[in-house]
């Protein structure tokens, strides 16, 4: 069969995202936009009290520093205002030159008292609004998880077949928790960091405007700064994240094929190649963090010594009792001149815009890391599946009239699987499929409930070709026993209930007695309860086709396919399970695949197929009356090898 | 009492406790004591990177020193530049690292005294980042989800140092080497590990489990490790120096504020310590959650075509979105617990910090301190009061971080370890030569018994002989027991009762790996990984030749349809090699057991799925391989059990009958009848 690179023209190959894929951060966010734009009374409920927050602590600074330094500790006289606020006398504070040693202690206690509900207020706040965030995000990133596991499971095998599961879990869990890093870290974060940074030096230039035009110049090589890093901080995130994916995907195959190591004694190169690839994600993750710690220094420095200077010349203004920039306002909070109260404050804000200027460096960091963690999960998104529901569906037919092949080719790209198959199955007859290893007979009933569509041609159920129909119906007309028999790690009742999830206790043991599957079934300590492994390990391969074939038969359908499912079984047990199963298929559209010959002699119809192409159909005994026909030797050879 | 009856006893007796996807690990309730243990067991992953440790742990004690100093820069700006007291007439002494400086400084002008203590200020930025503000240490935290899982890749790589700047720059990066380096080794010793598991503790072990334990749980490691060594380390001796120094300044005029620092930490401790069970508990349930979320990823994805076909889409959707819920819910848990303990000790601490601003405000009003003072005390009483909390903390973030690392330790400790059970009497080399690995002449069975444990018992007294040269079909109904027959033979399974004895010898007296390295096991299923054909095919055998490849591929019927890909042997193959027919897969698995050129060979039902031209063509090529070597064939078709050398005929668990072909055939019992109904 072909390799994977050979993709049907128009779609978009699974696997190039890999390299070089570029992510627009913007682009990404309006993606998101479905998945935050529910959330948004929760998002502005947010902002609202985020902005509260904030003006309480920027008021508690200004009002603190003046009270406590230039009133408490340097005893000058309150405004009149600030007096009347507080309910202080006037006489004993305002109308004095310096305020008395008791008053100020007076003064200290109302000052600790503010300071104290302010505190807790804001404490309050802060561990309410921490988590109400992670709320929020969880609801966002739960919403995203959920779409993906959705895309992932609706695409068409062949696109599964392309793609890793250690790939896929990696990016429904870390890709897709970018999502809500994104909110965080893109929407939250840097308008919280903007608005202090913004609240901050409109504060300082109330103060005076140099000091303002001081803070935007340091801003100039730290945006510089930023600029030539990001390059590099994009392919490193981009490096990173592909080598903690592929990581993954190691170690889900290594456990799965745990055995075949074993068998082989390989665990010993499974081992050395997950070190390397261990090494190579910590190196990767190491050289991301390392640029993204050189940006945040380099602007912490800017800002920090931005700020020595502003201490410089601000100390020059006390000494001289300039008067600050934004006087009237100022006055309000005490600081009409430049006082000690005033240096604090101001120098308080400095630490906020250097603190501000950090983690927006550090947050541009992430963003690039984030652009790309989502760029992957948005890949696993765009998958368009191949095979969808049409947009007007038809009703789904009673299969009256049974199923058409008409014609039917099917390929990988440009080689051929399946040329011109054509036959029709009535309701109450069995079609065998039979032919050598590797002639298509699977790949032609996968078509059927459109595991994939086929190339040319159609397949029509009551004269309805199934790409009309409703994909969820479909497949829920016809029952499947597939040649790999897939069980799921629960118990096996729920196994044989996969299908049909409200079936009985009863309903599930008659199923199972239909495919012979009781008789081992009885004789486990813990029955129907039993827990099966990973892919039904612990069963046999005969067990686990008679557990497949127990889900088909509960599932009582219209159609029932059964690839090969005797295949693991002795020739006593398939003989019983092949007539209950006869017993089961008298009304329905039944096709078998199978090599065995007691089976096929049973077959209404026999479809003998050659390299993707129907060489010779009819019942058993026209076939056999073709003295050299194709059917009548691969009998013989198989009688022969039987 | 069986692993599988314990499981479902204990989810029985701790009926509260959720039932999550673990088959094998069902009991993670951890104990105090067993927090202990494992604390004291994760040090032992620091040791081999104790350069790394001792280099952190100077620059973390360095970046120490600044936190010390800036205060008192402050100081002088306020009451020796701004209200321009004389340096002379300080309130208190300067402690000793700081007296130098102020007496270099002593005899300039204020205008002097702030370009020399904002210069001060200025080395200190750049080297330490702190003098401006706070201390800031570096972090490096990149972007990270909303529960426990998609925040383990930030713990493989964390990174924070106590001092900023240049200085802070070195301490990060060497931290997140040693976190990094930490977590590699346990992550890497798991996975080892892992991969060893012997055969039925594989069937039980859940994938999804696996990814999260190696990816995710792996990393708490490095907290344990962190918060035991350096955290403890650094606050404790951050609160003694700042005690020290709020003694050497302002002992003498304050001597209630020294009590008060000395108590903090022991205050903070005692409030947060009680809580750290509920701690532990939410992390348990957090982890055990995200467990059960990637479990249910990889079984839908691993099983898609079963999903599809049955139409189970919706109920996909619907499995994982409830497990997904579930995981966020349990993390907001963790998240609550944390901003509780938090608000504990905040709220506790804020206490003595108002008692020591009422004393220090008390004595400025009064004017026996001058307000710069202030600044220093208050900066000195966070020192302590962060070194408190974190101190406090400890006991706290432990027993998330032992919940994770518990789980890692859980299969480092697995029992049924697959060890040579019996002391190896051979030297290893003996075997371990990968190019020729020493023929085996015999290979016998004497009164095997083998019994799952749960109970069912598989093989009873199973005794025959086979030797090299032989080809020996096993033959029996299905379920008969004939793959755990032919799993005893590599040691996949031990006999629970007899032995099987490879030349002669008790094959656990064996070395495993030299046993298995004369053994080649071809699979009933059809395992490939996402390489190349080639890849694929040389798993046993990395040195192989492309002709000896080739010549494999070709003996097993599989060269024709590998050269008809356009990439040939270079083709990588999709998951589980879905690109392929079962067929197809089945010819590359046999050509992969060919390729060993192993003395014994077992292959379970190779040609189930193949026509009878294939298999014919299959079946000349292991009877020319039999020469010098010992072939085993599970097989139903008579084709080829005729050319046996030696039928098995198994039944119920035990051999019914055994002898050549030909001669059971003419012997009428259970062989004759069981391929009787073969030819029907």
């Amino acid at each position: 069969m072909p390799p994977s690179h050979a993709q049907p023209p128009g779609k978009v190959p699974a696997t190039t995202d890999a390299p070089g894929r570029q992510f627009r951060l913007v682009a990404g966010l309006w993606r998101t936009r479905a998945y935050l734009l529910p959330q948004w009374p929760h998002f502005l409920a947010f902002a609202l009290l985020s902005g509260v927050g904030m003006l309480l602590q920027i008021g508690t600074s200004l009002v603190g520093f003046d009270l406590l330094t230039n009133k408490v500790f340097l005893a000058q006289p309150l405004s009149e205002l600030q007096a009347a606020l507080l309910g202080l006398d006037a006489e004993r504070y305002v109308a004095v030159e310096e305020v008395a040693q008791d008053a100020r202690m007076t003064l200290r206690n109302v000052f600790l008292g503010l300071v104290c509900f302010l505190l807790a207020l804001g404490f309050a706040l802060g561990s309410g609004l921490g988590y109400y965030l992670t709320w929020i995000l969880q609801r966002v990133n739960q919403a995203l998880r959920l779409a993906m596991m959705e895309a992932a499971v609706r695409l068409s095998l062949k696109e599964h077949q392309q793609r890793q599961v250690g790939d896929a879990i990696y990016r429904v869990y870390q890709d897709s928790a970018m999502v809500t890093a994104v909110v965080q870290n893109a929407l939250v974060q840097p308008a919280v960091a903007l608005a202090t940074l913004a609240t901050a030096v409109a504060t300082i230039t109330l103060f005076s405007p140099y000091l303002g035009l001081l803070f935007l110049l340091a801003a100039v090589p730290s945006v510089l700064a930023a600029a030539v890093l990001t390059p590099l901080l994009k392919r490193q995130s981009a490096t990173a994240r592909a080598a903690n994916s592929a990581l993954t995907s190691h170690i889900q195959e290594s456990i799965a094929a745990a055995r075949l190591l074993k068998a082989n004694g390989a665990e010993g190169a499974a081992f050395a190649s997950f070190r390397q690839r261990s090494r190579l994600a910590l190196d990767s993750a190491y050289a991301l963090r390392r640029t993204v710690a050189v940006l945040s220094l380099a602007v912490f420095l800017c800002s920090a010594l931005a700020a020595i200077g502003a201490d410089y010349l601000i100390v020059h203004w006390v000494w001289a009792e300039a008067p600050t920039f934004g006087f009237g306002f100022m006055a309000f909070v005490g600081f009409a001149v430049w006082n000690l109260g005033g240096f604090q404050a101001a120098r308080e804000r400095h630490i906020s815009v250097s603190a501000a200027g950090v983690s927006l460096a550090a947050m541009w960091g992430l963003l690039q890391d984030m652009s790309m963690g989502l760029g992957r999960a948005f890949v696993l998104l765009d998958l368009e599946p191949e095979v969808a529901d049409p947009p007007r569906p038809q009703a789904m037919p009673a299969v009256r009239e049974g199923v058409t092949f008409e014609n039917v080719s099917f390929g990988y790209g440009e080689a051929a699987v399946l040329r011109g198959v054509s036959f029709v199955a009535r309701p109450g007859t069995t079609t065998a499929i039979v032919g050598a290893s590797g002639a298509g007979k699977s790949t032609l009933m996968r078509l059927l409930p459109r595991l994939y569509d086929v190339t040319d041609g159609a397949i029509r159920i009551d004269g309805v070709d199934v790409r009309a129909l409703r994909l969820a119906e479909l497949r829920a007309a016809m029952a499947i026993v597939l040649q790999e028999n897939l069980l799921f790690p629960t118990t096996i009742a729920d196994n044989i209930r996969y299908a049909s999830p409200g079936a009985s206790d009863a309903q599930v043991a008659a199923a199972a007695r239909a495919s012979c599957a009781d008789e081992f079934i009885d004789a486990l300590p813990e029955g129907y309860d039993t827990p099966l492994g990973e892919r039904g390990a612990k069963l046999s391969t005969g067990e686990r086709q008679r557990i497949s074939m127990a889900r088909a038969i509960l599932k009582d359908m219209p159609i029932l396919i059964l690839d090969e499912p005797t295949a693991a079984l002795d020739v006593a047990t398939e003989q019983r399970v092949v007539a209950r199963l006869a017993a089961h298929g008298r009304d329905k559209v039944t096709f078998f695949i199978t090599h065995r010959l007691a089976t096929i002699r049973q077959a209404d119809r026999i479809l003998f197929l050659e390299d993707g192409a129907v060489a010779e159909q009819g019942s058993h005994a026209e076939l056999m009356a073709r003295p050299d026909g194709r059917y009548r030797r691969f009998v013989a050879a198989e009688a022969e090898a039987a | 009492m069986t692993a599988a009856s314990e499981a479902a006893e204990a989810r029985l007796k701790t009926g509260s406790t959720p039932r999550y996807d673990d088959r094998i690990d069902v009991d993670p309730t951890l104990s105090a004591a067993a927090v202990l243990r494992i604390l004291w067991r994760s040090l032992a992953y620091i040791w081999p990177h104790r350069g790394l440790f001792g280099l952190k742990f100077l620059l973390m004690m360095g970046g120490f020193a600044p936190l010390l100093v800036a205060p008192w820069a402050l100081k002088i700006l306020i009451d020796h530049v701004v209200i321009q007291r004389p340096l002379a007439e300080a309130d208190v002494p300067f402690p000793p690292f700081v007296a130098p400086f102020v007496d270099a400084i002593a005899g300039l002008d204020a205008a002097g005294v702030l370009l020399a203590t904002l210069a001060a200020l200025a080395g200190l930025v750049v080297v330490f980042g702190t003098g401006v503000g706070e201390a800031r240490g570096n972090t490096a935290f990149m972007a990270q989800g909303q529960d426990t899982a998609t925040q383990s890749e930030n713990m493989i790589s964390a990174g924070w140092s106590l001092a900023g700047g240049v200085w802070g720059l070195a301490d990060l990066l060497c931290n997140i080497r040693l976190v990094q380096r930490v977590t590699d080794g346990l992550r890497t010793q798991l996975f080892g590990r892992l991969v060893r598991l012997p055969m039925p503790a594989l069937d039980d072990q859940r994938i999804g489990d696996s990814v999260y334990r190696t990816m995710y749980d792996a990393p708490a490691i490095q907290g344990i490790c962190f918060d035991l060594t350096l955290m403890p380390a650094v606050s404790v001796m951050g609160a003694l120096v700042s005690v020290a120094l709020i003694h050497y300044s302002y002992g003498a005029v304050i001597p209630e504020l020294v009590w008060l620092a000395a108590a903090t930490m022991p205050v903070a401790f005692l409030l947060t310590a009680p809580v750290a069970g509920f701690a532990r508990r939410a992390s348990q349930a957090s982890r055990a959650s995200g467990t059960a979320t990637t479990n249910r990823v990889e079984a839908d994805l691993a099983n898609i075509a079963a999903v599809q076909s049955h139409g189970a889409e919706g109920r996909s959707r619907q499995g994982f979105a409830s497990a997904s819920a579930e995981s966020f819910r349990r993390h907001r848990h963790v998240v609550a617990v944390n901003i509780a303990i938090d608000a504990l000790s905040g709220l506790a601490l804020l206490g003595l910090g108002i008692w020591a601003f009422l004393l220090v405000s008390e004595r400025i009003v009064q004017g026996d301190l001058l307000p710069g003072s202030f600044g220093v005390v208050l900066s000195l009483f966070g020192t302590v009061a962060g070194s408190a909390i974190t101190f406090g903390r400890l006991w706290v973030d432990f027993q998330g971080n032992a919940a994770g690392v518990r789980r890692v330790f859980f299969f480092l400790d697995l029992g049924g370890a697959e060890v040579d059970a019996v002391p190896a009497r051979h030297s290893s080399s003996q075997y371990t030569d990968e190019a020729s690995p020493a023929p085996i002449a015999e290979i016998a069975f004497n009164g095997v018994g083998f019994a799952y444990g749960d109970g069912r018992q598989v093989l009873r007294d199973v005794s025959f002989q086979a030797k090299a040269g032989q080809l020996v079909a096993i033959v029996g109904p299905t379920g008969a027991g004939k793959t755990s027959l032919a799993y005893m033979i590599p040691r996949f399974l031990d006999p629970s009762a007899g032995r099987v004895l490879v030349d002669g010898e008790d094959a656990r007296a064996l070395p495993l790996a030299a046993l298995r390295a004369r053994v080649a096991y071809v699979f009933q299923e059809h395992m490939f990984f996402a390489t190349s054909i080639a890849e694929n095919l040389r798993l046993g055998q990395p040195g192989a030749s492309d002709g000896e490849l080739r010549e494999a591929a070709r003996a097993a019927g599989a060269h024709d349809f590998v050269q008809a890909l356009p990439d040939g042997y270079a083709t990588v193959l999709g998951r589980d090699g879905d690109t392929l027919s079962v067929g197809q897969k089945q010819r590359l698995s046999i050509a992969r057991g060919l390729l060993r050129k192993t003395p014994v060979l077992i292959l379970d039902e190779p040609t189930a799925a193949l026509d009878p031209a294939s298999e014919r063509a299959v079946v000349a090529t292991l009877a020319a391989h039999k020469a010098g070597r010992l072939v085993f064939v599970i097989a139903h078709r008579l084709s080829t059990i005729a050319s046996a050398d030696w039928v098995l005929f198994v039944e119920d668990g035990g051999i019914a009958e055994q002898g050549p072909p030909a001669d059971l055939l003419a012997a009428s019992g259970p062989f004759s009848r069981f391929v009787a109904l073969q030819q029907g």
